[in-house]
């Protein structure tokens, strides 16, 4: 019985176990989440989306873009450098529009608006020599209304009111909305000259590749 | 003699099942190991990828930890083996090229 034991404890001491061979699916989370950054940014680097997308399926997330942005906002209130989270960030969005393109939106919304309102709303009456005023009717609540008033106040809405006078145009003022800028985002480098990702390792693809063998 | 040979039968059917079942059924599934158990071929594409974002950052002392991740070796070792393993596969000569420049830094 000691002998046994002796025997082996001596195995797990002097020939212990040795991980080796593994494949990137196998990382514990933490390295995993190095390994995806390292990816994004390599594709920052890059602007190579097929070849990081090919990276990515070896980690065999159940949805890269999913896991990708999520990241992007862990590193973000990790404090983590602005380079890593746009690019995890940028990459994700690619991965999830599911184009080749370039991204084109930014993380950081900015309000002031790159280009100006193609079409903002006029309030200037057309002046067709006939005036034809429009008498908007306000209730004011220091004054209560009373029948008499108000029955007056119902026809007025009614029908047009013959107003002497001047007609004042309505002023309108139309304030657009805080807009997200959506500007390209140019890449440091051109795209270099890749090998197809089928081709990077010997053997055969990764995406149908079995890891659970030593 | 008939009833040794049973039984040694016998051990050798069960060995042989407990390995199928061990080998094929039922792998053994690697989980939360290390960037240093990487494969040779994912470590080359780890070394490729440290020297794309190099490009970039030019930061050698964040580039060296990185590869400290997938090996104790000094990092110009680690980038000269990858380097010898992307000779061996088809990694593109830009590929190449760009390893072999950030080695030679």
């Amino acid at each position: 019985m000691i002998g046994n034991r002796a025997r082996t404890g001596g195995f797990l001491v002097l020939w212990p176990t040795r991980y080796r061979d593994n494949a990137p699916a196998s990382l514990s989370e933490e390295y995993k989440d190095s390994y995806r950054a390292l990816i994004a940014m390599a594709y920052y680097a890059s602007g190579d989306v097929a070849r990081a997308r090919s990276r990515l399926v070896l980690l065999r997330d159940a949805d890269i873009a999913a896991a990708l942005i999520s990241q992007a906002q862990r590193s973000m209130m990790e404090g983590r450098p602005e380079a890593e989270v746009r690019a995890l960030s940028l990459l994700g969005l690619e991965i999830a529009s599911g184009d080749n393109t370039a991204p084109q939106v930014t993380l950081l919304p900015t309000t002031t608006p790159l280009t100006p309102p193609t079409s903002l709303p006029t309030s200037t009456p057309t002046n067709t020599g006939v005036p034809t005023p429009v008498v908007a009717w306000t209730p004011t609540l220091a004054n209560t209304p009373d029948s008499a008033s108000l029955a007056t106040s119902q026809a007025s809405q009614d029908k047009p009111a013959t107003q002497s006078g001047t007609p004042t145009p309505p002023t309108s003022t139309f304030t657009p909305p805080p807009t997200f800028t959506i500007a390209p985002l140019p890449h440091p480098h051109p795209p270099l000259l890749r090998a197809s990702p089928s081709t990077w390792f010997k053997n055969k693809s990764f995406a149908t590749r079995t890891w659970n063998s030593p | 003699m008939g009833r040794w040979i049973r039984f040694f039968i016998a051990v050798m059917i069960g060995a042989a099942a407990a390995m199928f079942y061990g080998w094929k059924v039922n792998p053994v599934r690697y989980a939360e190991t290390t960037p240093d158990t990487l494969r040779v071929d994912f470590k080359t594409d780890y070394v490729l990828m440290v020297a794309e974002v190099y490009h970039i950052e030019k930061d050698p002392n964040l580039a060296a930890r990185r590869l400290a991740l997938i090996s104790t070796e000094i990092p110009s070792d680690v980038v000269v083996k990858a380097i010898k393993e992307a000779e061996k596969t088809p990694y593109s000569s830009t590929d190449l090229g760009l390893m072999q420049t950030w080695g030679r830094l």
